[in-house]
């Protein structure tokens, strides 16, 4: 059975990308969400294997939401997504509980690297 | 884009994640110890300790880089010493000595005493600038 994955992302575009690159290394996007409160409703719905978070959402922002994730289930492999410049955020997101980070633009493979460091 | 950088680095752990810093700097490490506290300091600045006759100033790190993190009492003292200059920083757990490689590159630098990321197999480590961190706390 293939393992699930959440995509969250305020911007279609980079769902449809990081749901592309998943699903053609045989993953099952089984949920997307455009804000930090439908990304922690979706996860308690779906508990899915892997979440891409983006940082920057509106609503609740994407470290906001590691937060409540985590506080949900500590076990939850959550993997950043963010822009050049934006490291602080990064820091803060790992100390939020998120297990790695990609960095935009994205390169498939770096993305599947750090899915794979995240999964173990 | 600067290059990435090779750090000898120790490894610790503190409330939510795992540090490193340039082990060329580390002394010694030694258990924690009660510190006299010092008037008009931040609550992450422990205060003083005698270390075999010589006064240290020892900070939490964990108090001074992570949100709510509650004080450590347990832990060890990472001795380090830097342009004549000595500092003890209090980490949970001192874990290992490795070769880590830190990216991004220096110029994105979100904290000042943040010095990149780097990768151990499935964790990510926040290396921290040791002499950044002096300059904050000695100056």
């Amino acid at each position: 059975m293939s393992q699930t994955v959440l995509v969250c992302d305020d911007a279609i575009f980079m769902r449809t990308m990081v749901g592309d690159i998943l699903q053609s290394a045989g993953f099952e996007v089984v949920g997307q969400a455009e804000s930090g409160v439908q990304a922690v409703e979706q996860y308690k719905k779906l508990r899915p294997d892997l979440v891409t978070m983006d940082i920057v959402m509106p609503d609740m922002g994407g470290i906001d939401a590691v937060r409540e994730i985590v506080k949900f289930d500590p076990q939850a492999k959550i993997l950043m997504c963010s822009a050049m410049g934006q490291q602080a955020l990064v820091v803060e997101a790992i100390q939020a509980g998120a297990k790695d980070f990609v960095v935009k633009p994205f390169q498939p493979s770096r993305v599947l690297e750090a899915v794979q460091r995240v999964l173990g | 884009m600067a290059e990435s950088l090779v750090v000898r680095t120790l490894l610790f752990r503190l409330e939510r994640a795992v540090y490193g810093c340039d082990i060329g700097l580390v002394r010694e490490i030694v258990p924690q110890r009660q510190a006299t506290r010092l008037p008009g300091t931040p609550p992450w600045v422990n205060g003083l300790v005698n270390l075999r006759g010589t006064m240290l100033t020892v900070i939490d790190l964990g108090m001074r880089l992570e949100r709510d993190a509650t004080p450590t009492t347990e832990g060890s003292i990472i001795l380090i010493e830097a342009e004549g200059r000595r500092l003890g920083v209090v980490v949970r757990d001192v874990m290992d000595v490795t070769p880590l490689t830190v990216e991004p590159p220096p110029e994105d630098r979100p904290d000042e005493v943040v010095l990149g990321l780097g990768h151990l197999g499935p964790t990510v480590v926040i290396v921290i600038d040791i002499r950044a961190l002096m300059r904050q706390v000695l100056l």
